[in-house]
């Protein structure tokens, strides 16, 4: 039955959604259409659009799937035709993506995504929720048993319940999201990509709301009569507005992509849900996680709270929305991320114990660049408006504190199959992975390093992300690098 | 993993004859087996010559900037010279750029060395900025050659090792021997049949 198991088409409105996003992408285009003002124009992009609106109707008719034993068969192509295999195994990523037009209609974007390859395997827009839902469980099964009941009972599963068997890991309230917002820097990012786009339009809008902001300041302050003492309280208040501001839309966003994240684990694979109006559903194999990095931001700190965040060989396509299950826990506390990493972990080995330091001389590499540079500035503004800049140099001590504390912070271990790193002096993060998930190793030595006897580790992993901090041991004594890199050598020839 | 039943051959001089080594045909020896280099074995003194191209190359066309946005200016703005002192001025500085383009090639191509153990295969370089990268054989996705026409024409051959890593997904060796680039292929490729799953 298995081999001959039917043939399945995509949700009859896929091709409305496919169309919403071919315009999508068109949208450009049809506003320089509109301002254009040439009734010509107006002609080539209806003609545009019904090319794209028939295009998306073939889509449909010609996209097919099969559930085979351990694959999925997809036939596809209106001009091309393509005939794609793809084994279960080798498929990493399922993603579900419900935006909130879709869910009104019950129906699911589904990705799957093998490692390495920068196009995802199969992309279908979109299938009914409960055969996106079917198809997911079948390549978590890695379709070792053929589900009889594909077509039983439709529409009667949610997209928030887990099945039965899954095994819940973490699960964040709401309170949790709020605290993840208020922890989170990505209020800036968003203000940073506001300013970008307007940039982008053009007539240097940025510029005149500066001015225009500016004038607006000045002219009432100038009206009061300020004193000095009230300069500074004003200038402290608008910082403290400007930051809260930024807290604010982080929490908008946190809730926005983290409300209702579950993650949570069933026959070796994680699955992870999360989103307010967008639903997203990503899995990965759990034995694909290919690096680990641990983040404690300052306000996370203060808060008591740290994230999770992993590797896994899926790379991502450049453009898009992300579909790769990285965040394993947004915000939990210390504790609850530990247990998670240790029962992720086949050997159970976090959190390691023996942390060892780095070169005792490995303050200085932290400190001398930033301080020589930091010469260079005053001497520059000394240039320009007298001594005054000397006082520049009182951030010495501060760039030393800075130094000292992250080499006093930094550390490394390799134990029971894994590799640690540990950095950071405000905020912390933690780099690890399994010695049998590394690639390649590189020892690396700069002129700095050989003058104080220092090498630095490099490991490479698959999938590893370029946000994150590189995998690597820095400023190690030269012969404690050596020995590492020989050791790990042996292993990894195993 | 065996320890060398045969001798590897001397670190110094490589035993291949220079004169005619068939592309399509390995010499029956490297075929046969590799097992282990246990020694650092330097780039042969052609691919010197062909580095050296290269760096001369980069250094004059990377020259050109400083040599016509710099120096010409410097000349008629800040020194007010003739334009034939002007124009010595440039040439000078995009010559200075080809020779120290030349230098730093050929630092790297004496830096350069490779040696393949039981870890797998490692290759180092860099004078000032020293790097050594060692790919286990257990971790070799597949290999290519490229020859390029210049190192066709001195019998080189640039080996690339590709992993599943992210930095380290193409490890290429330029300047090799030929003989040697292919022994190492035929050396490194069995591994990635026997480990399908490392990911």
């Amino acid at each position: 039955m298995s081999s001959e198991a039917p043939e399945r088409r995509l949700h009859p409105l896929s091709f409305l959604f496919l169309l919403g996003e071919h315009l999508k992408t068109l949208l450009l285009l049809l506003v320089l259409v509109i301002l254009g003002r040439r009734h010509d124009n107006e002609l080539y992009a209806l003609v545009g659009i019904v090319g794209v609106a028939l295009y998306s109707v073939a889509h449909y008719f010609t996209y097919r799937y099969r559930i085979e034993a351990d694959a999925i068969v997809v036939r596809s192509g209106v001009f091309q035709r393509n005939l794609r295999h793809v084994p279960f195994a080798r498929i990493q990523n399922v993603a579900l993506h419900q935006n909130l037009l879709q869910r009104l209609f019950g129906v699911a974007e589904v990705v799957l995504e093998s490692a390495g390859s920068g196009k995802p395997e199969a992309h279908m827009r979109v299938l009914r929720l409960d055969e996106a839902q079917e198809l997911e469980r079948q390549v978590r099964r890695g379709g070792a048993r053929p589900v009889a009941a594909a077509a039983t009972a439709p529409g009667e599963a949610s997209p928030a319940a887990p099945a039965p068997s899954e095994n819940v890991l973490l699960s964040l309230p709401t309170a949790e999201v709020l605290r993840l917002g208020l922890a989170s820097n990505h209020g800036m990012l968003i203000v940073g990509g506001a300013f970008a786009a307007l940039a982008q339009m053009g007539d240097n809008l940025i510029g005149r709301g500066f001015t225009a902001a500016g004038s607006w300041i000045g002219g009432h302050a100038g009206g009061l009569h300020l004193s000095y003492a009230w300069w500074a309280f004003a200038i402290v208040l608008l910082a403290v507005l400007a930051l809260l501001g930024l807290r604010l839309l982080s929490t908008v966003w946190a809730l926005l992509q983290f409300h209702g994240f579950v993650l949570s684990e069933s026959e070796g694979r994680l699955s992870m849900q999360r989103g307010l109006f967008t639903r997203v559903r990503a899995t990965v194999p759990r034995h694909r996680i290919q690096a680990w990095s641990l983040h404690e931001g300052l306000v996370q700190r203060w808060l008591g709270r740290r994230s999770l965040r992993v590797d896994s060989a899926v790379v991502e396509s450049g453009h898009g929305e992300k579909h790769a299950l990285k965040d394993l826990a947004p915000i939990a506390t210390p504790a609850r991320i530990d247990a998670l990493v240790d029962g992720l972990l086949p050997r159970h080995a976090w959190p390691l114990r023996d942390w060892q330091p780095l070169h005792p001389q490995a303050w200085r590499r932290k400190f001398t660049i930033p301080a020589l540079l930091l010469g260079v500035l005053t001497l520059v503004v000394m240039w320009r408006s007298g001594a005054q800049a000397l006082w520049l140099l009182a951030l010495l001590p501060l760039l030393a504190l800075r130094g000292w504390w992250w080499a006093r912070n930094a550390a490394w271990a390799m134990a029971d199959g894994l590799v640690a790193f540990r950095g950071g002096w405000l905020s912390r993060y933690w780099r690890f992975a399994e010695t049998r998930k590394l690639q390649a190793l590189e020892l690396r030595q700069s002129p700095f390093d050989r003058r104080l006897g220092m090498a630095t580790l490099h490991f490479d992993t698959a999938g590893a992300d370029g946000n994150e901090p590189a995998l690597a041991i820095p400023y190690l004594p030269e012969e404690t690098a050596r020995r590492i890199y020989e050791e790990l050598a042996a292993v990894l020839e195993k | 993993m065996n320890e060398t039943t045969e001798p590897a051959p001397a670190p110094e001089e490589p035993p291949r004859v220079v004169e005619a080594t068939p592309v399509t045909a390995p010499p029956p020896e490297s075929a046969a087996a590799m097992p282990a280099v246990p020694e650092w074995r330097a780039l042969p003194p052609a691919a010197a010559t062909t580095a050296m191209f290269g760096g001369a190359f980069a250094g004059l066309l990377l020259g050109l900037a400083p040599a016509l946005g710099g120096g010409i200016p410097l000349a008629t703005r800040a020194l007010h010279w003739g334009w034939w002192q002007t124009l010595l001025l440039a040439a000078a500085i995009w010559l200075v750029a080809g020779a120290f383009g030349t230098f730093v090639a050929y630092r790297l191509w004496r830096s350069s060395a490779w040696k393949l153990d039981e870890a797998g295969l490692r290759f180092r370089r860099g004078a000032w900025w020293r790097k050594e990268i060692l790919v286990p054989r257990s971790r070799v996705q597949h290999l290519d050659i490229e020859r390029g026409p210049i190192e066709r024409h001195y019998l080189l051959a640039t080996l690339i090792v590709h992993t599943a890593g992210t930095r380290h997904h193409a490890v290429r060796i330029a300047g090799l021997a030929d003989a040697d680039a292919v022994a190492l292929r035929d050396a490194l490729v069995p591994a990635s049949a026997l480990h399908d799953d490392v990911l």
